[in-house]
């Protein structure tokens, strides 16, 4: 809901008046950082409620506004003493941001954010935590932790994790830069000292997490920051090339690519950059007859992994 | 601004009396519209529907005791202004930092936030995780919360459903509901879902808030297929991974680490995907009708 400039105005000033209402002359600076807004632009947006009051306009229908060189005062606006409620939309913003920051932290009983959440549960007429469910992935809050206060900290992590990529597991001492939700899951970004590079780890994938005492080299953080940022880690990888069926045309909005090319009977040709061997063994078992490889290295690749699986049920 | 100045003298009118206005009443009491009637008109019309763009409740009544009978504007104050929670300020300092760290796209968390009376110095910090928006969100948050009936088309099909709970999974928002047709619960993929949603006025079914549960995520539950208990064994180097993608209570641990899932699938495809994505460390035990699905599946691969 893209609004013009009047009413994305009036909807600040509407929360602004009562707010400098109630206070005993607030500073602009404060005022300014409160609602988002530049000196310049709230002595203009004051300008205006200096016009507004009631019919008909005789000086104790209007509001007063008075600014000093510092601070603002407004009085007599009863009828805009209190804001306006939140909006569907407004509400739901915030509920949604308390559900996420509890699936990362966990449920603090009687903390200021489940205080918080249950009276503005309760002024929104809901019932708390029925409404909304947020999970931003399986992710352990308890890794999660971790990790955050790792990187605060700027210490070493040592992890238990998993390579989906590769189908193995492996222990790994990381300089965490930055945790970050993307796309539906939960990242680690930074340096791996195994790998002597940059690495972006999903947190569902690891299996513990433990703080080290060391330092993190800056040098290793400077370079993840600015490394890694785009999750665009996979120049690296080599390409597989296939031809998917309408049904397997999900592909293309899943994962990333680099080129795809629909072709007359219906087909879609996609060159994909693959992570590791299992990624693809799975992608491919998944899709069954809906996908055909092309790509010389691959063949067989869907075949042999079938065969694998098929063991377990002889 | 005059147009700024003319909306909040129209809403200080609006709110500021005890019978509804119509239009010469709010010609007279608000400055700054045009003296031409139809342009006056035109102008009224406008800013009627940015306020009610912003969420500002006009309303239109019949005016009483008025001969011939005439109609009305006025905002109820009691359907305008919020309800003060009274926040502490320590409550109001962690919702500050969750809807800066947490944030919905589109406008929403600001705006909140200013209404709230967020004070300053409450620490902004660098957001973490953006959830993203999507045109039927708030209409569908607006029905679960006031407990509406909705319609919406779902795959070429028309949907009746009671809303219980938006869901956020794996990226994306799902809406969780008692199905009329179906008489059972049912989720949807908000991005699946084409056009608007319409909300009704009807209340929800009775049976609906029966079926309230939480579950996980389980793409092996979203279809009709006619349902059946798979049981499946996770080896236990990826047990864990599989256990956190489902309820709990379906999960039986053994001494070697390995788990058994006990899963209601209604989507064959969807559960067959799910085990594939343990290759060989995971075997579909029962029931045969599943092992026979996964070994012809895995045959025609095979060649």
């Amino acid at each position: 809901m893209a609004r013009g400039g009047a009413s994305a105005r009036l909807e600040r000033l509407l929360s602004m008046v009562p707010w400098i209402a109630e206070r005993d002359g607030p500073t602009i600076e404060e005022i300014c950082a409160t609602f988002d807004i530049d000196r310049e632009s709230l002595l203009a947006d004051l300008d205006v409620v200096f016009l507004v009051g009631l019919h008909p306009f005789t000086p104790d229908e209007l509001v007063e506004v008075a600014v000093d060189s510092n601070r603002v005062w407004i009085r007599y606006a009863e009828y805009f003493a209190r804001p306006l409620r939140l909006s569907p939309q407004q509400g739901l913003a915030l509920v949604a941001a308390g559900a996420g920051m509890r699936s990362l932290v966990g449920v603090g009983e009687g903390g200021p954010l489940d205080r918080g959440l249950s009276k503005l549960a309760g002024a929104l007429g809901v019932s708390e935590g029925e409404a909304v469910d947020i999970e931003l992935d399986g992710s352990d809050p308890g890794t999660l932790e971790t990790l955050r206060s790792a990187t605060t900290d700027q210490v070493t992590v040592e992890l238990d994790y998993y390579s989906y990529g590769r189908d193995e597991r492996s222990t790994r001492n990381v300089d965490p830069a930055e945790v970050r939700f993307h796309d539906g899951h939960w990242y680690l970004l930074g340096w791996c000292h195994r790998s002597e590079a940059d690495r972006v780890f999903r947190v569902d994938r690891i299996h513990g997490a433990t703080a080290t005492e060391q330092a993190v080299s800056p040098e290793h953080l400077e370079r993840s920051r600015s490394g890694v940022g785009d999750f665009g880690a996979d120049d690296g990888h080599p390409r597989a090339e296939l031809t998917l069926a309408p049904a397997a045309h999900w592909v293309i909005d899943t994962y990333p690519h680099d080129s795809a090319r629909a072709a007359r009977d219906g087909t879609i040709s996609v060159v994909l950059p693959v992570a590791g061997t299992a990624w693809l063994e799975r992608l491919l078992l998944s899709l069954g007859d809906d996908v055909e490889v092309t790509s010389e290295e691959h063949q067989g690749l869907a075949r042999s992994a079938a065969h694998r699986v098929l063991e377990r049920y002889r | 601004m005059a147009k700024l100045e003319r909306l909040l003298n129209l809403t200080a009118a609006l709110l500021n009396t005890s019978r509804p206005l119509d239009l010469d009443d709010i010609y007279e009491r608000v400055p700054g519209y045009p003296e031409n009637r139809q342009s006056y008109r035109r102008a009224f019309e406008r800013d009627k529907d940015d306020l009610r763009d912003m969420g500002i409740p006009i309303v239109l009544e019949a005016i009483p005791q008025r001969q011939p009978p005439l109609e009305g504007y006025r905002i109820p104050p009691e359907e305008y202004y919020l309800d003060d929670p009274g926040f502490e300020p320590d409550e109001l300092a962690a919702l500050h930092l969750a809807a800066s760290m947490f944030r919905l796209e589109g406008e929403g968390s600001d705006q909140a936030m200013w209404k709230l009376g967020a004070s300053p110095g409450t620490q902004t910090t660098e957001e973490m995780a953006r959830l993203p928006d999507d045109p039927n969100l708030a209409p569908l948050w607006d029905a679960v919360k006031r407990e509406r009936a909705v319609t919406f088309s779902y795959k070429e099909e028309e949907r009746h459903v009671d809303p219980l709970r938006l869901d956020f999974r794996r990226g994306r928002w799902y809406i969780t509901g008692f199905d009329r047709d179906r008489s059972a619960e049912r989720n949807f993929r908000l991005d699946r879902i084409d056009g608007r949603v319409a909300v009704s006025n009807d209340n929800q079914h009775p049976d609906a808030a029966q079926t309230r549960s939480h579950r996980p995520f389980e793409p092996w539950r979203f279809g009709d297929e006619a349902p059946v208990e798979a049981e499946l064994l996770v080896d236990a180097g990826q047990a864990q991974l599989a256990a956190s993608q489902v309820d709990q209570s379906a999960a039986e641990w053994r001494d070697d680490g390995s788990v058994v899932l006990r899963l209601a699938v209604t989507n064959r495809d969807a559960f067959r995907s799910f085990v594939l994505s343990f290759l060989e460390h995971a075997e579909v035990l029962a029931p045969p009708e599943l092992r026979t699905m996964m070994i012809d599946w895995l045959e025609t691969i095979d060649g």
